[in-house]
């Protein structure tokens, strides 16, 4: 046991978030080309590579947080029993969707890649939900929550290259707003469900409600990642650029913090006052 | 070249035996050694008072030998004394200067200038001899600060220096003021055999202001008011002659003043009048005393929480004679006698200088005591009965383990007073840090010592033998052959005595006892096999002056003291102006993870316990407004500290206890500036007998700041 | 099969915390990690009916680990002998079985950069000695055997004192088992 020290730091906060941007921007923006045809064509275009780059960013930061980042390879080995490994194989063939799609635009691969972009983000939520001894996270909802995360985030960053490039993509605004306000809620019932569980999960939600972690959850994640990108997308959309921005700012909190209060569950003489478990 | 050799030249990995020095308890030790390195300790199974076990201490033993803050060459002073200033010589040269100082001494037939100061010392005959031998009485211990005045109880009233409870056979515990679960001594053999009697469903009561981890398990803790275990222990007393529950053929046949002890003395201490004073109810006094008395074996076993009080000497007594008075001295499960055998002289054996001792005993100020370490240097800062030259300090540290240190360190710093200071010393103690001259000491995994002693629960005589388990780190030597090689040099008829290596010196020491040396060395451990006796007092009688049991005590009355074990209130504890302005008692304990002040350089055992914390109860601190954790001063009559608090059901109301360990100064980084030293609240006033300092006696006033 | 592990008595430790200090020094574990460690349990109630008790807490050899299942590399096993051990050249240090164990037992070793954890001491057993926090435990609380051999020492004490495990509901099925104070 080491005492009072994260167990994962900010890489693997960063890797959580950067999948899931990556893997909701190609998967949301594929879906909106299958439902809204050829004007989403150069947004498709750029969450290809937004996914296959995002991606490998995060898979290098989670490398680099490795003990024996050269051994790194072994994580697909154990895909019979392991969600990682599993998910090591999803995120690679994700990438190689993306990249695939990038050499020839075809539907099909954006089709499964669809596919593969929700498999990877909400992975990121199963990779932490699986986890029985730690009630904060052993949930279906932590999925949901990232998926929707990944979603919003996503479309947040197709939307600000969109716009750096040029390309018209004021749509993208009531889009994300929507997700926001679907993302609200889950945190929400995320956090009723939770303050009504076990201690452990409860402790873990007064943590960020209003323990150790309230500034970064309320200013961070609430107000900065999720109400006033929600004011500023529904006012105008020439400041719809600066509600993306904050999106993805929140985005990265909203791992982060879910990351850091995650706590064990509670032996007989252990206690969450000393620090992380 | 031996097994054992070729270990310690790095050539081989192993194990080797030797003896743990955490604390004095003596386990035997297994250090498993690896190209001349010590990488870990296990207990040696031989050894069957510690049976191959050890405590945490003893566990951690090898960041001792490789604390990179050890004092790793010999130094000297070069700014004004305690500046820090050092320069450091080569031991050549250190040696030669204080070779030229004793010399000096010594032509000027001033010999008895020299003190040597040492505290938990493993070779006191080595270092008595050298003292002796230069021609100096001046060689003292550290037993006034340990338990001396419990020493003294049990001489003059069963005539043994350290009985030991037969923990493992007893049905019916008492301890008082002895924390057999987390300290004492031995701990890790008494504690062992405690946890397996309470495995055989033996009862244990623990009498003890605090809840320690003895209290924890036992069947019954009786919080007590410090200082008044004697009001306790007399009123069971009374009740057990009273009730006639007592052993009269015992007592005819073996006591000395029982008909009157039992007429005038004990009459008066009724379990009423016990309850008033030490805050324990009357039936239940009554009750303990019936169990006690009716279950056999029982055991009352008593350590400094009794003695360390300036009433202490009669409350041990107390607690002695409640064993007696049920017929379980030296008895199956009783409180029996030591088995030692003791370490033969080696010849030539220097005569004792016939000079009065500076600490005053033998004088009428401590006429029976064999120890008063508390007075060495206040005498020497008064001149008095003469001035002194050179302190050679050693396993000792005044400036930290006594109380009101300031008084010390005043006199340590005078180069009036004392003129010339070597410390021989691992570490930069608080004391070392103001020497002339450090002479960097091995620790315990890289000296010899032969160690005879009573701690013995086989009650079967041992023989123990630490040895090097690795060579010395650093520049240090081991103090016996430092000592050596200066006595050589000093010579003036000094060198006569130490003609031996370091080697043939212990050998010599077991000529004429059974054990042989190549056994000792092998297995760092010799157990006579005779099987165990007890009762031996029926063949030989007791080891008193009048060898029986002596609740009167003839040398105790002639010399002005009460002859009978008594209770007498502690004298400012009665003083109403004192009580009012310091309305808590302070008393200080062990935990299990420190020893004295010397673990706290021990990254290890500081991450289980780095700081102290004033413990009080929840009532006295709602009372007083304080929450926990917030910091409080802690001021007495004679000092004044700032330390945090903990609000704990765990200690009684109007009581406030402080650990030992933390409060360092100096001594290493890890160390430094952990917690606080209670000593520089406690005042030093002593049992006036065994002239133990009453480290429990202090009154304090608790305020916020 | 056999199973090897420990039985703790919580009636007879005596918090000393002589296991925790004999793990680290044996096994050379870092300051701020532990394998072995000493939970303090109360104290509970009021001056002076109180009650406390130490709950050593170590690997607790389960026979359904987490830390196994979740490895994505497979670098953790269950031996021949029922002992959950890392093999130290499979595992990537990635830390996730650290996050799956919710006894919070493994502890990540930085100059080997690699997850560690009680294997019951396999080099000291190799030399014919028992465990080290075994072999110090001076209240002779700790009980090293095979539980699932019904006429072990260990087998025994969890028979007679009705021995628990902790967290059983996770269903990881500890094989270190409790006896209560």
């Amino acid at each position: 046991m080491s005492e009072h020290k994260p167990i994962w730091d900010y890489r693997v906060a960063a890797y959580l978030f950067l999948a899931g941007v990556g893997a909701g921007s190609f998967a949301i923006s594929g879906i909106y080309y299958f439902v809204l045809g050829e004007m989403m064509q150069s947004a498709v275009e750029i969450a290809a590579w937004l996914g296959l780059l995002l991606v490998a960013c995060g898979t290098f930061l989670l490398v680099s947080d490795l003990g024996q980042p050269v051994r790194f390879w072994r994580v697909l080995f154990n895909i019979k029993s392991s969600v990682m490994s599993f998910g090591a194989w999803t995120i690679s063939i994700f990438m190689l969707l993306c990249f695939l799609y990038i050499l020839w635009g075809n539907t099909t691969v954006l089709g499964l890649g669809i596919l593969f972009g929700m498999a990877t983000a909400a992975y990121t939520g199963v990779l932490l939900g699986i986890l029985k001894g730690r009630p904060f996270w052993n949930t279906s909802l932590l999925p949901v929550l990232f998926l929707v995360s990944a979603f919003s985030t996503g479309i947040a960053a197709v939307h600000l290259i969109a716009v750096s490039m040029g390309h018209n993509l004021n749509a993208f605004r009531f889009l994300d707003a929507g997700f926001v306000m679907v993302e609200l809620l889950l945190l929400f019932f995320y956090l009723v469900i939770m303050k009504n569980s076990t201690v452990e999960a409860s402790r873990s939600a007064d943590e960020l409600i209003k323990g150790r972690f309230s500034r970064l959850f309320w200013g961070g994640v609430i107000t900065v990642g999720l109400f006033i990108p929600l004011v500023l997308h529904l006012l105008s959309p020439r400041i719809s650029v600066l509600a993306s921005v904050l999106v993805l700012i929140g985005g990265y909190i909203l791992r982060y913090s879910i990351l850091r209060v995650g706590n064990r569950t509670l032996l007989p003489g252990e206690s969450f006052e000393a620090g992380w478990l | 070249m031996t097994q054992y050799e070729e270990i310690l030249a790095g050539r081989q990995d192993g194990y080797v035996t030797s003896v743990c020095l955490q604390c004095v308890s003596s386990c035997g030790i297994k250090v498993k050694v690896e190209a001349g390195r010590a990488v870990a300790i296990d207990g040696n199974p031989l050894d069957p008072n510690s049976k191959g076990k050890l405590c945490a201490k003893g566990q951690a033993g090898i960041m001792q030998a490789y604390d990179p803050h050890r004092v790793k060459h010999p130094l000297e002073r070069v700014g004004p004394r305690g500046s820090g200033q050092w320069r450091r010589i080569s031991w050549e040269e250190a040696l030669e200067k204080i070779t030229v100082r004793l010399q000096k001494l010594q032509n000027l037939g001033q010999s008895e200038k020299l003190v040597f100061y040492s505290g938990r010392n493993m070779m006191a005959g080595y270092t008595t001899r050298f003292t002796h031998a230069f021609g100096s009485p001046n060689h003292f211990n550290h037993d006034s600060l340990c338990a001396s005045t419990r020493q003294t109880a049990c001489m003059e009233t069963v005539g043994d220096g350290w009985p030991l409870p037969d923990l493992e056979h007893s049905r019916y515990i008492i301890l008082l003021g002895s924390n057999r679960l987390e300290a004492n001594l031995p701990f890790v053999a008494g504690a062992q055999r405690l946890v397996k009697a309470l495995g055989n469903k033996a009862k244990l009561v623990v009498v003890d202001p605090r809840f320690n981890e003895s209290a924890v398990k036992a069947d019954e803790w009786l919080p007590i008011i410090p200082g008044t275990d004697g009001a306790f222990v007399m009123g069971l007393i009374n009740v057990i002659i009273t009730e006639e529950l007592f052993d009269r053929d015992f007592m005819e046949k073996w006591a000395v003043g029982f008909e009157q002890f039992a007429r005038e003395i004990v009459p008066q201490y009724t379990p009423e009048y016990a309850s008033n004073i030490c805050g324990i109810p009357v039936a239940t006094i009554e009750r303990i005393a019936h169990e006690f008395a009716t279950t056999k074996p029982a055991v009352a076993d008593s350590l400094r929480g009794v003695a360390a009080h300036e009433n202490g000497l009669a409350a041990s007594r107390a607690v002695l004679m409640l064993n007696a008075l049920v017929g379980n001295i030296d008895e199956k499960g009783g409180l029996c006698f030591s088995t030692a055998k003791g370490l033969s002289a080696v010849d030539p054996v220097p005569a004792v200088p016939s000079q009065q001792k500076i600490d005053l005993t033998g004088t009428e100020r401590f006429p029976l005591a064999d120890s008063a370490q508390q007075q060495i240097l206040p005498s020497i800062g008064a001149g008095e009965p003469y001035p002194i030259d050179t302190i050679i300090f050693y396993h000792s540290s005044p400036a930290y383990s006594m109380p009101e240190p300031e008084k010390q360190i005043e006199v340590i710093k005078d180069e009036g007073k004392v003129p010339f200071i070597v410390s021989i010393d691992p570490f930069m103690g608080e004391t070392t840090a103001l020497a002339d001259i450090i002479l960097p000491e091995t620790t315990y995994l890289e000296r010899h010592d032969l160690i005879s002693w009573p701690f013995a629960f086989e009650f079967q005589s041992y023989f123990w033998l630490r040895k090097p388990v690795i060579k010395p780190v650093h520049e240090a030597r081991e103090t016996r052959e430092v000592l050596r090689e200066l006595a050589l040099k000093i010579g003036g008829g000094m060198e006569e005595y130490f003609q031996d290596t370091v080697v043939e010196y212990m050998k010599k020491e077991l000529e004429g006892t059974e054990a042989n040396w190549e056994e000792l060395l092998k297995n760092g451990v010799w157990v006579d096999q005779n099987p165990r006796q007890y009762r031996r007092y029926e063949a030989n009688g007791f080891g008193t002056k009048s060898g029986k049991l002596q609740i009167y005590s003839e040398n105790l009355a002639v010399h002005g003291f009460e002859p009978f074990p008594n209770y007498h209130p502690v004298k400012h504890h009665q003083d109403g102006a004192k009580r009012s302005q310091y309305p808590f008692k302070l008393i200080t304990f062990k935990v299990n993870v420190h020893n004295q002040s010397r673990t706290a350089n021990i990254p290890q055992l500081m991450e289980i316990m780095d700081q102290n914390y004033l413990e009080i109860n929840s009532h006295d601190a709602s009372k007083l407004g304080i929450r926990d954790a917030e910091t409080v001063r802690v001021t007495s009559e004679t000092g004044q500290i700032t330390i945090p608090v903990k609000v704990t059901e765990k200690i009684v109301s109007g009581v406030v206890g402080i650990s030992h360990h933390f409060g360092h100064t100096t001594y290493g980084d890890v160390a430094r500036g952990k917690g606080v030293n209670p000593n520089w609240v406690i005042a030093c006033k002593e049992e006036p007998v065994g002239a133990l300092v009453a480290f429990n006696d202090t009154m304090v006033r608790i305020e916020r700041l | 099969m056999s199973q090897l592990a420990l039985v703790v008595d919580l009636k007879k430790c005596i918090s000393c915390h002589a296991c925790t200090v004999a793990c680290k020094m044996h096994n050379g574990i870092a300051l701020g990690d532990y394998l072995v460690k000493v939970l303090n349990v109360g104290p509970k109630g009021n001056f002076p009916n109180i009650s406390k008790y130490g709950l050593p807490k170590s690997c607790m050899q389960c026979k359904k680990p987490p830390c196994e299942s979740v490895c994505p590399a497979g670098a953790t096993e269950i031996n021949s002998q029922g002992v959950v051990i890392i093999n130290e050249t499979k595992c990537v240090g990635c830390k996730y079985c650290m996050a799956a164990c919710p006894y919070g037992a493994r502890i990540f070793n930085e100059s080997k950069g690699i997850v560690q954890k009680c294997d019951l001491c396999a080099s000291r057993r190799d030399e014919g000695l028992e465990p080290a926090c075994v072999q110090t435990c001076l209240a002779g609380a700790r009980v090293f055997g095979d539980v699932e051999d019904p006429n072990s020492d260990a087998s025994r004490l969890i028979n007679l004192r009705q021995g628990t495990t902790l967290l059983p509901h996770l269903g990881t099925e500890p094989s270190v088992y409790y006896c209560h104070p």
